[in-house]
């Protein structure tokens, strides 16, 4: 009995010894121990109790984070520019971001992730452990937790984030996920009412079988569909009626069948290149020209060119004062020359379109429109007046939240279960651990998989309070513009590529906010009639509208009236002096503005030409831009060159005298 | 019999060898593998720099440093070559900061090179500095083993 008391005390002695040392040795302290030796400590303290931190567990509470982080017991220098070169863990957070996110404010573990309650480097999850969500972020995932609480498409500190969130948009992700409110917009595809007027079936059974094979930035993904099933879906669209009566109907006729040779002319005048590519070149904003002989029906072309926004009231596409010949003699061009041999059904493909009996056809449309609906495809194209379908894709906007250990990743033992895994892998090939799956491919390039998968790991509902949530900058005051202006407007679609008041297109470099200020009433309307290149090493230029002389005049008087800016003088021309001319040349030859711009016949094609500014350029604009170019053009690459008001009242008059006769 | 035993025996090892499995091969980090070649994308600092490189600085020194921007026949003198190897060897940050924020002309070299100090902010030309000298080494190293 006396032995068995012996024993236990020796064992609670041991125990309590051991006890002790195991808090001696805690890993924090041995850690502050080390800290209070590094350099940058021993040269600006003489002895141990000099050094100026608290020694003992340091934590940071944040409330409407939920974050407790005793980060700090071990980063001791994070906010302290001098630890800026030091050893880890004790240096000096790296970049700008703590001046605007303190470190008090906001703790550490709502960027990083991890266990901030912890102060050992295992228990706190500095590294990824298998099943455990929160584990702090290897570094390329950092951007993720930004997207947390910053609510809008664009972030500019996280280019990763940003470029992710383009790309969801950009790729459709919304038309069959909800992801976020800031996401949602129109229809990404076209209306289908009335395809079968428009494509041929050849065509669209080889759309609907691989898109990229007629496009290869093909925006639609591929479905994986069996023959079957895509004559099911061909025979369901050909049978939606369209719109058949355009105001402006054409009909080619054997006397007026369209001269080829005048419609390359006509698509070169116009700068359909500005936003279709053609033989791999030209814009982006409009699809690829290359195989259109292939895709349309001769009939619909001439047409659809005649009454674009009769066909696609959504359309973003400009409708050109095209006269019917001129339309005949465009679509015979791209028919003919636009082509690498008709698409064909497969073998039996018509017999299968054509059933014998009424009720065997019957099924088959029956058939296809259950396929349309059970892939989504109203997500993207809108059918008849219908109001728009439940999404058949899971909910994303809590993904960032979704546990590791239920991820399905099918038979695929050899990779890591993590979730930005599962999501990088799926984005790359959707069937990738489920051959049935229901999502199509997209087949993104890794950087695209990539970037998608950092935007959506963020994605975290309830997280955070309120007050800690960044939302989309309600920046835009813009109204369609009404009246006979506002008609003409939407007819030459001028808002897909000019912006105004940061709305709006981005393929023009001109905004109209301000373009009534900016440029004189008599060139714009001319410019208007027939557009030049103000910059021509740009490929976008403005199209030619075959606008007339009195359409011109209402909207370039309008925009005189209306897209103003107060700040900007309206006589200053009648104020600069003739003295002042001269001193302006000087000071434009000695800074060498011919570097980018085009003065007396030579120069630079980096900015515009500025051999007509007097006739283009109101002086007050001029003086204006002059002293603040980023003002008045954010992304401008001008430099500003800390012009005095003398100095830009002297150049401002030396550039109002140069003017061409002509307009 | 005794065949009878050697046939247990013989079994009884062949299941044991099957019970010893193969240790698990490991894990593959799929996405990060894929990214490692995306170094310059991955790199939040230097990808913003390069952009703002890009936009501000390749019209006349070229995507790659090397003075071939496309507005660089219209200049005298040249743009500056960054991947020659004199430059990297004579040049530090500092000056490169300085000529960026005043310009050619303040610093007693051509004023073709204009002042960025009001256009860019002060962590953007730090930035950009660091990666024009990024530029230099990495060129140069490749072009002067």
């Amino acid at each position: 009995m006396q032995r068995a008391i012996h024993l236990s005390g020796i064992v609670l002695l041991v125990s309590f010894v051991t006890i002790l040392m195991d808090d001696f040795n805690q890993e924090w302290k041995q850690i502050q121990t080390r800290f209070a030796h590094i350099e940058e400590n021993r040269y600006h303290s003489t002895s141990e109790s000099d050094i100026s931190f608290n020694s003992g567990i340091a934590q940071i509470v944040v409330e409407g984070l939920g974050k407790i982080d005793r980060c700090p017991t071990c980063h001791l220098g994070v906010d302290d520019i001098k630890y800026r070169n030091a050893e880890p863990p004790f240096q000096t957070h790296p970049g700008q971001l703590l001046e605007t996110h303190k470190s008090k404010d906001f703790g550490c573990s709502a960027c990083h992730l991890g266990q901030g309650y912890a102060v050992s480097y295992d228990k706190a999850a500095h590294r990824k452990l298998e099943f455990w969500n929160e584990t702090m972020w290897p570094r390329p995932l950092m951007q993720a937790s930004c997207g947390t609480c910053h609510r809008s498409r664009e972030v500019s500190e996280a280019p990763l984030l940003t470029g992710g969130r383009l790309l969801i948009s950009e790729k459709g992700c919304t038309g069959c996920h909800d992801i976020d409110e800031f996401f949602e917009e129109g229809n990404r595809g076209p209306n289908l009412d009335g395809i079968g007027n428009k494509v041929s079936e050849g065509w669209l059974y080889a759309w609907l079988k691989n898109p990229r094979d007629y496009l290869k930035a093909s925006r639609m993904p591929s479905y994986r569909l069996t023959d079957p099933e895509i004559l099911d879906i061909v025979s369901f669209l050909l049978s939606l009626d369209g719109k058949s009566d355009p105001p402006h109907a054409v009909t080619a006729q054997s006397s007026n069948p369209g001269r080829p040779d005048s419609g390359a002319v006509l698509v070169s005048e116009s700068r359909c290149i500005s936003c279709h590519t053609i033989h791999g070149r030209g814009g982006r904003l409009a699809p690829e020209l290359d195989r259109i002989g292939d895709k349309v029906r001769r009939e619909w072309l001439p047409n659809f060119l005649r009454n674009v926004h009769y066909y696609q009231p959504e359309k973003r596409m400009l409708e050109y004062n095209f006269t019917d010949r001129n339309a005949l003699d465009i679509a015979a061009y791209l028919m003919d020359e636009f082509s690498e041999g008709a698409y064909v059904l497969p073998d039996e493909g018509d017999v299968a379109l054509a059933p014998k009996s009424l009720s065997r056809k019957e099924e088959q449309l029956k058939r296809g429109l259950k396929l349309f609906v059970k892939h989504g495809c109203g997500g993207c194209h809108s059918v008849g007046t219908q109001i728009k379908p439940p999404k058949v894709g899971p909910k994303l906007s809590n993904i960032g939240n979704r546990l590791e250990s239920v991820l399905d990743f099918g038979s695929r033992r050899d990779i890591r279960p993590t979730l930005y895994n599962w999501l990088f892998m799926k984005l790359k090939q959707a069937d990738v651990f489920d051959s049935s799956a229901a999502m199509p491919n997209y087949y993104l390039t890794d950087e695209e998989a990539f970037e998608i998968t950092v935007a959506l790991l963020g994605n975290k509902e309830n997280q955070y309070a309120t007050e800690y949530l960044v939302s989309e900058a309600q920046n835009s005051v813009y109204k369609k513009p009404s009246g006979e202006f506002g008609e003409l407007f939407e007819r030459y679609s001028c808002i897909s590529c000019h912006s105004i008041d940061r709305y709006g297109g981005t393929l023009s470099t001109v905004p109209l906010t301000m373009e009534g200020s900016k440029v004189k009433f008599e060139w714009l309307r001319h410019y208007l009639i027939k557009p030049f290149a103000l910059r021509p090493v740009l490929t976008e230029r403005m199209p030619r509208f075959r606008m007339t002389e009195r359409e011109a005049s209402l909207m370039a008087d309008y925009i005189k009236r209306v897209y103003v800016s107060d700040e900007i003088p309206r006589f200053f021309e009648l104020e600069l002096k003739p003295e002042e001319v001269a001193l302006g040349r000087q000071l434009f030859r000695s800074l060498e503005c011919v570097n980018c711009h085009i003065a007396d016949g030579a120069g630079g094609y980096v900015g515009p030409e500025l051999d007509n500014t007097g006739n283009r350029l109101e002086a007050g604009w001029a003086f204006k831009w002059l002293l603040d170019p980023l003002k008045y053009k954010p992304e401008t690459i001008h430099p500003d060159f800390g012009f005095t008001e003398l100095e830009a009242r002297q150049l401002t008059a030396y550039l109002m005298t140069k003017r061409r006769d002509h307009r | 019999m005794n065949g009878a035993r050697l046939l247990i025996f013989v079994g009884a090892l062949a299941l044991g060898f099957t019970s010893c499995k193969r240790p698990e091969a490991p894990r593959r980090d799929v996405m990060m593998e894929a990214i490692e070649s995306l170094a310059e994308v991955v790199d939040a600092p230097m990808a913003h720099a390069k952009q703002v490189y890009d936009r501000y600085c390749s019209v006349c020194h070229g995507l790659e440093g090397k003075g071939d921007g496309f507005n660089a026949y219209n200049l005298d003198p040249k743009p500056r070559n960054f991947t020659d190897s004199s430059f990297v060897a004579r040049v530090d940050s500092g000056l490169i900061v300085e000529t960026i924020t005043k310009g050619g002309g303040a610093i007693g070299l051509s004023p073709v090179m204009p002042p960025w100090g009001r256009t860019l902010s002060e962590s953007d030309i730090a930035a950009v500095a660091l990666y024009v000298r990024r530029l230099a080494q990495s060129r140069a190293g490749l072009e002067h083993p």
